[in-house]
């Protein structure tokens, strides 16, 4: 365990060597949240005024983008699938095989440390973004910072468990961005762009049994609206899918690394 | 003692391509796969202390053995035991006994100063600080890189950076090295550099060399023993002493004379080239003597003459040729 603090540790201070790229980061960041505002206040009718769709209020609405924003900005989910296919492809997987590590845990510790760098800048940011576009939230404790901190981490590590899990799939294919963008693209309709409320009756126990929502709508659910019951069923979900896909990660890597192909030899 | 066992070791690809039809043009979906040795049943063994070339023209299967035997590719057959542990099945145990170099590969981060790569690297093979600032400071010294070792490695030169790789590579102490083109993109004095340090951890830490490179400099200088695969198989096996005394037989001898002559046709003497009056001519010594040869000429007609042997790198170049026809 304390080899893979010591890589996520490494990883840190690589990232914070080019404070430039987590800046813009922000600053897009910025952009991104004063447009989604513009868009929501516009199906909400202008100012909100309490107005409720699916039990959101306008505030919460915004909030609840702000936090599911902060993970897509926080974890590039292709860039971590692409680092096992590029390390396939340019061969520089020969390095990372004959060290004393597991190289799936290799990669997520190394990727948590790039995600936790973005942080650093993100979270002021979205703060600040999020106080003067909207004020403080509702019935918020400071309290809840730390459930939440713990909440967020916990959804950082699931994603970088679940596109490290499908980077492995490189041992086969050589290039599995794709499938990385396609389960992307499942985390975005149904974790950012609505929180599962807004999907059909039918459908929402699909989505909060899923990954998607341990990964982002449930966290993103606790910004919006905390309750301490929420909180307890964000965390077992995200527990139990953490611990399944660094069990698929883990079985994917043991079958793969049997089929590896080093270019080049 | 043997550290490196190989038997009947090979390696398959399966490659599919697209089936062709009759009329030449190829089917869409209906492939066939054929079958590629990139290994094919080699055997060897390894002493400690050694320092082995391992080579061959691209293609020939030594880059896929070195990663057989170094854990990272499994074998389709055979036996591999490298310092008495299966590197199919214990890759980590071994990673802890062995180190390697990939040229034009790279291991540090970029980003950050060698020291911070080699602090990391020895928290990766659980060395202790104090026993890890000693071997720090060992092999910056050995290495001659205390002048760059705390810049950031993106700013260093190819040949620095080499450098630190090796030293990365051998903070663990391994037992043996594998080096795999270590030398490619170095400038001559780089070069010279590299082969002089891999000389030294050979004689001062005992550790054996596995080598391969397409730089027969690298392989004279470096390697005491070489063997040559080529199409997946071992097609020489022998010490460099044995390679060089049996295979340098040939002498190329360039002359200038004042006036042009006939050469008489000799066996063992061939004209490989003649342009006025310099002729440059290969001389078979298991065949001919150099006395036979001066025989050809009035002494008083040289006005120059060179006698060299057959660059090595001509020598390798023909075994090659020879296993391809």
């Amino acid at each position: 365990m304390r080899k893979y603090l010591n890589i996520f540790k490494t990883s840190l201070r690589q990232e914070s060597k080019t404070i430039t790229n987590a800046l813009t980061s922000a600053v897009s960041f910025i952009v991104i949240i004063y447009i989604f505002k513009q868009l929501w206040q516009f199906i909400y009718g202008g100012q909100g005024g309490g107005t409720l769709i699916n039990g959101y209020t306008l505030e919460m609405m915004i909030w609840y983008m702000i936090m599911a924003e902060i993970f897509m900005y926080s974890v590039n989910s292709r860039g971590v699938t692409r680092a096992f296919s590029n390390d396939i492809k340019s061969g520089k997987i020969a390095y990372q095989l004959n060290k004393p590590y597991n190289y799936y845990f290799y990669q997520v510790s190394s990727t948590l440390g790039e995600c936790i760098w973005k942080l650093v800048f993100l979270l002021p940011t979205a703060l600040l973004i999020g106080l003067l576009l909207l004020g403080p939230i509702e019935n918020f404790n400071l309290l809840y910072l730390l459930p939440l901190g713990v909440s967020l981490l916990l959804g950082v590590l699931l994603t970088c468990t679940i596109y490290g899990a499908v980077g492995l799939l490189a041992f086969w294919i050589e290039e599995s961005t794709p499938f990385a963008w396609i389960i992307q693209k499942f985390q975005m309709l149904f974790g950012l762009f609505f929180p599962p409320e807004f999907f059909p009756v039918w459908l929402q126990p699909v989505i909060n049994y899923s990954p998607v929502y341990a990964m982002m709508s449930g966290p993103c659910k606790l910004l919006a609206n905390f309750s301490w019951d929420l909180f307890q069923n964000v965390i077992i979900s995200q527990v139990i899918w953490t611990a399944v896909f660094v069990g698929l990660g883990l079985l994917i890597y043991k079958l793969g690394s049997r089929k590896v192909n080093v270019n080049g030899g | 003692m043997k550290v490196i066992e190989v038997n009947n070791l090979r390696k398959e690809y399966a490659i599919s391509k697209r089936k062709v039809k009759e009329n030449g043009k190829k089917y869409l979906f209906k492939r066939e796969k054929s079958i590629k040795n990139a290994v094919d049943g080699i055997s060897f063994d390894v002493e400690e202390g050694e320092t082995l070339a391992f080579i061959g023209p691209n293609g020939a299967g030594k880059s896929t053995t070195i990663k057989m035997l170094t854990g990272i590719l499994f074998p389709t057959a055979g036996d591999v035991k490298v310092l008495g542990i299966n590197p199919s099945k214990d890759r980590i145990k071994l990673s802890y006994q062995i180190g390697s170099v990939f040229g034009q590969k790279e291991q540090l981060w970029v980003h950050l100063s060698a020291y911070e790569n080699f602090k990391f690297f020895g928290s990766i093979y659980d060395i202790k600080k104090k026993d890890l600032d000693e071997r720090i400071e060992e092999l910056s010294t050995v290495f001659d890189i205390k002048d760059f070792m705390y810049q950031p490695v993106k700013s260093l030169s190819l040949g620095q950076r080499m450098k630190c790789e090796m030293v990365a590579s051998l903070l663990h102490k391994p037992k043996m090295m594998f080096f795999d083109e270590p030398t490619i993109g170095l400038d001559p004095i780089a070069k010279e550099t590299l082969r002089n340090l891999i000389k030294k951890i050979n004689k001062e830490f005992g550790t054996t060399i596995f080598f391969t490179s397409h730089d027969v400099g690298d392989i004279e200088e470096v390697c005491k023993r070489v063997i040559i695969i080529n199409n997946g198989k071992i097609v020489l096996d022998d010490s460099m002493k044995n390679l060089k005394y049996h295979y340098l037989n040939k002498k190329i001898v360039e002359v200038n004379l004042k006036k042009n002559v006939k050469l008489e046709v000799k066996d063992g003497i061939k004209v490989l080239k003649s342009k006025d009056t310099v002729y440059k001519i290969e001389v078979d010594m298991n065949k001919t003597t150099m006395n036979e040869l001066m025989g050809l000429f009035d002494a008083d007609d040289i006005q120059d003459i060179t006698i060299s042997s057959t660059p090595l790198e001509d020598i390798i170049k023909d075994i090659y040729r020879r296993n391809d026809a």
